[in-house]
This record gives structure tokens, sequence and C-alpha cells, in this order.
């Protein structure tokens, strides 16, 4: 048994027609798990990175390691809960590097409470804000910018397995993931005719340090009764949900808007 | 794209024109060896011998994908020539468009859900049967359509029948063998520029015009964009994917 569930990466590959070489890219969430990931996998990949995220020594660092590596990047602190922030954000992006070509909207708060009757009603709000209205603020922004560029773009924003179907104590999250969606299809329409597509990913459980913590903790039943979850019968590797995001926001995916991607392990085929 | 499927196995139904043979062509260039399979010997032989002569690994094998005898002498084909089956690509379809749901004939309706239903069904059996023999990361992706997702206008009520099949197949499938070695997927293209839709733009201008003002990115897609998706459903880059049916359709069924 080795001791994490994260597997080691290699960034200095090269990637052929998934090249997102001379792209700026803005990843949101971009200091830790996925996000991170689909920064220095994007970065390897030739994209200039803005990390959007609240975690600023986090996102400082993946910033750092990406330019120790000889890529361009920088961090921006941006709560997308609040919409001059997100507005800020973009600018910040075109500041830097001119324009923005990609954005990856990978933010999100998640917590296991309680069933609806006694669900907190702050608790609903901060899903909503963090996950469905910083989805929104950054989308009206990114769209905005891309418009007014007029050579088209990508956006791709995480929903959830739990955005396709319902999970018991979880009424806030999987509202706001659901919410994502609506808005992912309305935008892949809006924008169709100016060649911004817009995606969307719906991840299943996916490995992180805190779930290395709590499998530490609670022992190996904590990981069988998250592997039994799902068909695959493991959880993801982030790098595993960052390899869709980048396909889905590269040129090999030209034709793809309006599609919502499952990778969750097959769990919303099953019922 | 570089997806590290080299000397991998693929086979590849349908794979003389249209989106089966961008399938290959995309196929070919990540460095993987593709059996073409098809229901045209004639169009096949020509097709196999223009790859070859440019160098690269491919086989053709005559098949009618109604015919469990001819898919599992595909299946062994990929096998003998080339030593496994990493990969199955069951781009085979049969449409006969424009067609009223009260119009169309018995025999015409059996002839469709055969090659669109039934035979990818009958792929998947001897596909997987052969890969559960392999240990290594094998993968699956079927062709359905956007109408397999929502239905169609256009008078395919059968076709669109058939596609949604498509999709409960693959779920099932995915969830049949999800702790194996065999992941299962499916993609739901839209209007792609093939040589049949090439034939709609020439022959009926106002109904192609019609049709692709209804897509948000304003244009057909193109078949090597298509290619592009199912190449990367079979690599290990999407090794978490399973039972998902993937809509490829320029935006056409998110509005």
């Amino acid at each position: 048994m080795t001791d994490s569930l994260l597997r080691a990466q290699d960034y200095s590959e090269p990637f052929g027609s998934l090249s997102l070489a001379g792209k700026v890219l803005l990843v949101v969430g971009g200091a830790r798990n996925t996000g991170e990931r689909i920064a220095r996998l994007g970065a390897a990949r030739g994209a200039k990175i803005v990390i959007g995220d609240i975690l600023d020594n986090e996102g400082e660092a993946v910033a750092q390691t990406i330019r120790d590596a000889g890529g361009e990047a920088y961090f921006k602190h941006c709560d997308v809960k609040n919409e001059p922030e997100c507005a800020a954000l973009v600018a910040f992006v075109v500041e830097k590097f001119g324009e923005l070509n990609l954005a990856a909207n990978n933010q999100g708060y998640f917590q296991f409470l309680t069933k609806t009757e006694n669900y907190p009603s702050d608790e609903f709000d901060l899903h909503m804000k963090t996950n469905a209205y910083g989805t929104f603020y950054l989308l009206k922004y990114e769209t905005a910018q891309m418009v007014k560029q007029g050579k088209g773009g990508a956006i791709t924003n995480t929903s959830s397995e739990v955005g396709l179907l319902g999970q018991p104590d979880m009424t806030g999250y999987s509202t706001s993931k659901h919410a994502v969606l609506g808005m992912t299809k309305t935008a892949a329409d809006e924008y169709g005719p100016q060649n911004i597509r817009v995606n969307a990913i719906c991840p299943g459980p996916i490995a992180s340090l805190k779930m290395d913590e709590n499998w530490h903790k609670m022992g190996d039943g904590y990981l069988k009764a998250m592997h039994d979850r799902v068909p695959l019968n493991r959880v993801s590797d982030p790098i595993e949900q960052a390899e869709v995001v980048l396909f889905t926001l590269s040129d090999a995916a030209s034709y793809i808007s309006g599609a919502i991607w499952a990778t969750d392990g097959g769990k919303n085929t099953a019922h | 794209m570089d997806l590290k499927m080299a000397g991998k196995v693929a086979i590849v139904t349908g794979g003389v024109q249209g989106i089966g043979r961008a399938v290959v062509e995309t196929l070919l260039s990540e460095g993987v060896k593709v059996v073409i399979a098809d229901r045209n010997a004639e169009k096949g032989a020509a097709v196999e011998k223009e790859f070859k002569q440019s160098g690269q690994q491919v086989a053709f094998i005559a098949a009618e994908m109604i015919k469990p005898d001819d898919i599992e002498a595909m299946v062994q084909f990929a096998v003998d020539t080339f030593g496994s089956l990493d990969y199955a690509v069951n781009a085979a379809g049969y449409a006969i468009p424009n067609m009223k749901l009260v119009d169309v004939k018995y025999d015409d309706l059996v002839q469709m859900v055969m090659v669109d239903a039934v035979g990818v069904y009958l792929c998947c059996q001897y596909e997987i049967k052969q890969m559960l023999k392999q240990d290594t990361p094998c993968a699956i992706v079927n062709f359905s359509g956007n109408s397999g997702i929502v239905g169609s206008s256009a008078g395919l009520a059968g076709y669109s029948m058939s596609k949604h099949g498509v999709v409960g197949l693959t779920r099932s499938a995915a969830l049949e063998y999800a702790r194996t070695n065999v992941r299962v997927n499916a993609v739901c293209p839209g209007v792609t520029e093939t040589e049949a839709v090439a034939g709609t733009r020439k022959s009926f201008p106002e109904i192609y015009q019609q049709m692709v003002d209804r897509i948000p990115i304003g244009r057909t897609g193109k078949p090597e964009e298509i290619a592009k998706a199912v190449t990367f459903l079979l690599s290990d880059a999407s090794g978490y994917t399973t039972g998902a049916a993937f809509v490829l359709d320029g935006g056409h069924t998110a509005a």
C-alpha cells in the first residue's frame, strides 16, 4: 500500500495537437487539487496561466512552480462570491497577457451536512454563491472579454456527478452544481456564433490531500466505502479530471460545445 | 495528440468512409495499428491499399455488422494480424432519411435497427469477450448520435430509436464490465460534413441551411473533429470515463 492516493505526474511531455501553445488560460480554483493539475498540465502544453483562488500562498506557489519550469504564470486573489473580484480577475488576465483565450472555472465549495428539513440556509447560500453565482460571474466577464476580442475561445466549467443526480445531505451542493449545467448550456447556445465553446465536466469522487487524511484517520473502511460507490471501483486521480478539461479547451475539441462530460467512473449511469 | 497509444490495436467498423475513415486516420497518426471492417469489400480493399502505400499498419476485413459469424471473424482477424485487441470503435451505421414513421417499410426498419443497434450490441459482445482475455486497459467507443439524446423531427424515428438504444447499451455494458479492464463510452455527433451530408447540401441547399442555422456554432462538424474526441475517449487520458454519452454537435442539443 502506498501512502497517498495521488499519482506522480510528468509535466514535461510534448502534447501534439492538444497543445495550448500561445493561449492564455485562466484557472479559477487553481491553487490545489484538480485546479492545480489543470494549471500545471496546461502550462506544460504551452499555455500562459493565470491562477485565481482565495488561497494566496498555495496559489502563488503553483504559479512559482510553473515559472521555475520555464512557463509563464501569475496568481491573483479572487473570491468568486464577489462579482467585482471576478471582473478584476479577468481584467488582470488581460493586463498581464493582453487577452483571454481559455478558462477553467473549477472553484468549488462542498460540505456533507444534513437533510433538507434541517439544512442550514446560510450553508445553502454559501454553496450557491461559490458554485453557482461564482461560475455565473466568471462566465459573464470571460464571455464579455472573448466577445470583445472577436477570435473565439473556450470555457469549461466544473459541475459534479451531483449536478446530474441528487444525493442526500448535500442539497446546497447538488442544487448549485445543477445550476452550473444550466448556465453552461445557455452560454454554449448564446456564444456559438462567436465560436466561444462552453462545456462542463461532472467529476465523481476525486483523490485529494483531504481524502488521504480521512483515509489515514479512518482506515481502509473509509476508502472501501468511497470505492464501492463507483462502478470503476476507485476514486479518480485529479489529473484524470484535468486531462478532460484540457482536452475540451484544446483545438482538438473544436466542435464540442454545450456538452456535459460525466467523468465519474460510470456513477451516473447506474441506479 | 500524443495520447501514448502507439503499438495498440484497434478495430474500426464502418471505417472506409465518412467519420469512420477519419477515426482510422486519427488512430494511425497516434501510432495505433488499425483493422478496418466494412461491408463494402471493394472500397475496403482500395482504402487498405492506399494506407499501406503510405507505410501505415492497417488491415481490411469485409464484415457485415449484423452477422455474428462475420463479427467473430473480424475480432479474430485483429488478434491474428496484430496480436491483440485494445480498442474498438463501432461506427458502422445506416439511415433512411426523411421518411415519415407511417411510410417506413418493415424490411427497411428492421435493417436500420439491425445495423444501428443490434449490430453494435453484437460487436460489443465479441470485442469484450476478447478484451477480457487480456489484462491491459481496453476501451470501446460506440456511435450513437445527437438523435440518440433527443428526438428527430426529420423523419428519422427508427434511427433515433436505434441511437437511443446505443446509449442504453453503452451505459449497461460499461456498468457490467466497470470492474474489469474494459471501458465503454458513446459519442453523439451532430450533423457532420461527410459525403452523405455534402450530398444534402448540394441537392437540398435550403434544408441544409435550415439545419446549419439551428447549430449554435453555425456550421456542421468535421469528421476529424469527431475522430479526435473518439481517440481521446479510447486513450488512458480518459481512464475515469465510462458509461458516458458524449455530445459532439456544436451545441445543437444544449439549446
